[in-house]
């Protein structure tokens, strides 16, 4: 075993990148061990105990930080000091200049003349503010912050409106405008369908869909999931469908997201009439809708991409790009009985529990219930059937969203699996810009070390184009035993199978 | 310069010294601590909670900051960028007096407990202890050993030796024993007052012990001493009394401090509170 070591001089790095290094190390390959840590007397004490306290470091003062590697083999501890040292200085190298860092929206305006869309992502209690300043200075504001209030969104949206503006958000985690992704996005082609979207994941399975089927979108618009509520009114809804309405880009139009209150139905279903271009509409529930003749309601997002493209009547078949992996009868065992769904996507989440509803008749436990009843007494304890979006504030705290850092689902995968009443886990990896650079990886550990008596079902969202290359993620997770999809509905409907011949078969 | 972006001061701690501070201790992009005599005063960005040694900006970054100086009625950044101090940003702790309704307490405080236990990521204090190291890092383990042993060391009343298993062990910048006895301090300066606990003595053996020569952490330490809290501690320790206000949003908000700083905090909190608390019956004890 060779112990390597380096120490950090005159650099400042807060804790949580000291922990990511120490993380990004131990994954290294041949690495048995490494930290990256301050050289206090005591953690030197603890370093000398697992015989990597070296010469290199002994020298070392107390207010510096050591990265120290266990290594099988000099090359690979030589291997890992070097990409500690790239972790450690990609961000020196961004602050030296290569990217600019610009501490307003004035400044990056000034930088950039032609911009008219401004990102935001700050703390809640700013954001509003921001996108006010955006908006005054006439650009497009797209809020991906949360906890801004109702009031702030209301007023900030009539502004928007007033001057002609959109106003994406707040909490809008998901946009494509001409042509390019932003935040949590996928690579779609261009295309002639419009979307507007009250639902991040919503929007990126539609999107992955159409482009799965060899369509691509004018624009994806972002609504923020409390626009379809009585206090803002629909009044984004609204706008973006009227702009798509209008648009010369966009031959059909699909609207995505949780059942808006009676009144902003209302409203769409006046506007949609009005329109002579065929519209989908999918508000994630069965429910009756008005027979309006270019309206046509989904039943769920593969089926709205579906329909979607179908109604561009462009004379081309209207397949989806196929993956094909075999999967073996999986061998449950008999006392395994439960489904539970981790997601990270939380319309993902959402369609699982309207999906399950409508093939067992009632609802499972769920942290997003829409009834107290079915709630999760405690979020981090499951019980019977049941799904949780591990994107709720529950399990955020602290933590990047779980379609970046997968290690508290890994836990929980794990946890799952170990409950011996479990018989399916069903999962979802999102892929795209913005995502975990290669999920598969990250998870085939665990998949690979789970009992061969529980089954994993794993609905991969993403298209050809994402930087992950769904190909070798689906084929990574594939070899781990798991049964992949590139559809939601799909996945959904295998996990039922399997549990539903299960039951059968054990009484 | 980039400080000439910031035109907008939030609150200023009541424990920062009027004068000019320019000897930097470290910079961070939110925080920049400057050394006054043996402790730190923090300039910090818009998204750090006010505290009594803080000065909070309506600013996204402090980068680029060298120096400043407070005046009665005004603060100047890197000589040329004044804003104005007003009275409303005064930032002074809040005071706890002892609570009557015990019953609130506990079963606030048990709840918090419960939340927290499910949340303290795996490399904090608590999470090294509860769930020994998921990773296979013999570092972890060990750490996790001597927190075992000196959780051990304060069960059995062995205050020097427990402190020795914390002081200055652990990941973090400020390492998560010394995180540990900061919420330690800060759960037995509460019970003084709340429960009217006598622990002066053992906070006095457990601040000797610690003996911090590291200013930040000093500054820590003594502001936990003397429950001089930051403004999302003081929201937390105020729901635990108060049937109008929720104790999550504070807890959320405590355990995003740093990578583990908070979680550890909180982990040395509920430690002190299942020792020597009243009817808190928190399940630490019997680790």
């Amino acid at each position: 075993m060779i112990a390597k070591a380096t120490i950090i001089q005159g650099m400042y790095l807060d804790s949580v990148k000291l922990m990511l290094i120490s993380k990004e190390l131990r994954a290294c390959k041949g690495v048995q061990d490494a930290v990256a840590i301050l050289a206090t007397k005591e953690n030197r004490e603890i370093l000398a105990a697992t015989d990597m306290l070296i010469d290199a470091i002994k020298d070392a003062k107390e207010t510096e930080i050591v990265v120290v590697v266990k290594a099988n083999s000099m090359a690979e501890a030589d291997a890992a000091l070097a990409s500690a040292d790239t972790l450690l200085h990609a961000k020196v190298g961004k602050r030296a200049g290569k990217s600019k860092t610009l501490n307003s929206i004035k400044s990056a305006s000034a930088s950039m003349e032609k911009a008219d869309l401004c990102l935001i992502s700050v703390a809640g209690k700013y954001a509003a503010a921001e996108a006010e300043k955006a908006l005054d200075m006439g650009m497009h504001v797209m809020l991906f912050s949360d906890n801004v209030s109702v009031s702030d969104e209301l007023k900030l949206k009539q502004k928007a409106i007033s001057q002609g503006l959109l106003m994406m958000g707040p909490d809008c985690g998901t946009a494509i405008i001409n042509g390019v992704p932003l935040a949590f996005s996928n690579a779609v082609p261009k295309g002639r369908i419009g979307i507007v979207s009250a639902s991040g994941t919503g929007l990126q399975e539609v999107s992955c869909g159409i482009a799965n089927r060899s369509r691509g979108i004018s624009q994806a618009f972002g609504t923020g999931g409390r626009d379809g509520k009585a206090e803002i009114g629909g009044i984004m809804l609204c706008a973006c469908l009227e702009y798509l309405m209008e648009d010369n880009k966009t031959d059909v139009i699909v609207l995505i997201g949780k059942t808006p209150v009676d009144a902003v139905q209302h409203k769409l279903w006046k506007l949609i009439g009005s329109s002579t271009k065929p519209v989908i509409v999918n508000f994630l529930k069965d429910m009756q809708v008005p027979e309006i003749k270019n309206l046509s309601y989904a039943a769920s997002l593969e089926d709205t991409a579906d329909l979607a493209c179908k109604a561009l009547n462009d004379s081309l078949p209207v397949e989806v790009k196929c993956f094909k992996f075999d999967f073996a009868k999986p061998n449950i065992a008999k006392d395994r009985k439960f489904i539970r769904g981790l997601y990270s996507g939380g319309t993902l989440c959402y369609e699982a529990l309207q999906l399950y509803k409508r093939e067992f008749g009632a609802y499972p436990k769920s942290n997003i219930a829409a009834e107290s009843k079915d709630m999760l007494s405690n979020v981090w304890h499951s019980e019977g059937d049941c799904f949780i979006d591990m994107g709720a504030d529950d399990f955020t705290v602290g933590r990047p969203h779980p379609m970046i850092d997968y290690s508290l689902r890994l836990k929980k995968i794990a946890e799952e699996a170990a409950d011996g009443t479990v018989a399916v886990i069903l999962l979802d990896v999102v892929l795209g810009f913005g995502a975990n650079a290669d999920p598969a990886s990250e998870l085939a550990p665990v998949l690979c070390a789970l009992p061969t008596n529980v089954a994993v079902v794993c609905h991969v969202l993403g298209t050809a184009g994402d930087p992950q290359h769904i190909e070798e993620q689906l084929s990574k997770l594939a070899a781990c035993g798991a049964r992949v999809f590139t559809s939601h509905l799909k996945a959904v409907n295998d996990a039922f199978t399997l549990l539903k011949a299960h039951r059968r078969e054990n009484g | 310069m980039m400080c000439n972006n910031i035109s907008k001061l939030l609150f200023i701690g009541s424990a920062v010294p009027l004068g000019r501070l320019d000897k930097l201790y470290s910079a961070h992009k939110e925080v920049i601590n400057f050394l006054y005599k043996d402790l730190a005063i923090s300039l910090c960005a818009g998204s750090v909670c006010p505290g009594k040694y803080r000065i909070i900006l309506d600013a996204d970054s402090v980068e680029g900051v060298h120096s400043m100086e407070l005046l009665p009625e005004m603060l100047i950044l890197n000589g040329d960028n004044k804003l104005s101090v007003l009275a409303e940003m005064l930032y002074t702790c809040a005071e706890f007096s002892y609570i009557s309704d015990s019953a609130l307490l506990q079963q606030r405080l048990k709840s918090s407990y419960a939340e927290f236990r499910d949340k303290a990521i795996p490399e904090s204090v608590l999470g090294l202890v509860l769930h020994n190291p998921m990773e296979d890092s013999r570092v972890n383990r060990l750490l996790a050993s001597w927190y075992s042993r000196g959780i051990e060391h304060f069960k059995q009343g062995n205050y020097a030796d427990a402190v020795q298993c914390f002081r200055h062990r652990g990941l973090g910048l400020t390492p998560a024993g010394d995180d540990f006895l900061i919420g330690m301090l800060l759960g037995m300066a509460w019970l003084m007052r709340v429960q009217k606990k006598e622990l002066s003595r053992i906070m006095d053996l457990i601040l000797h012990e610690s003996d911090v020569i590291d200013p930040l952490i000093r500054t820590f330490i003594l502001q936990a001493f003397r429950l001089e809290l930051d403004a999302d501690w003081a929201g937390l320790l105020n729901s635990f009394c108060d049937h109008g206000s929720s104790y999550k949003p504070w807890l959320h908000k405590i355990l995003s401090h740093g990578a583990s700083s908070g979680a550890d905090q909180l982990s040395g909190f509920y430690l002190a509170c299942d020792l020597f608390g009243t009817g808190m019956d928190l399940p630490i004890k019997s680790l």
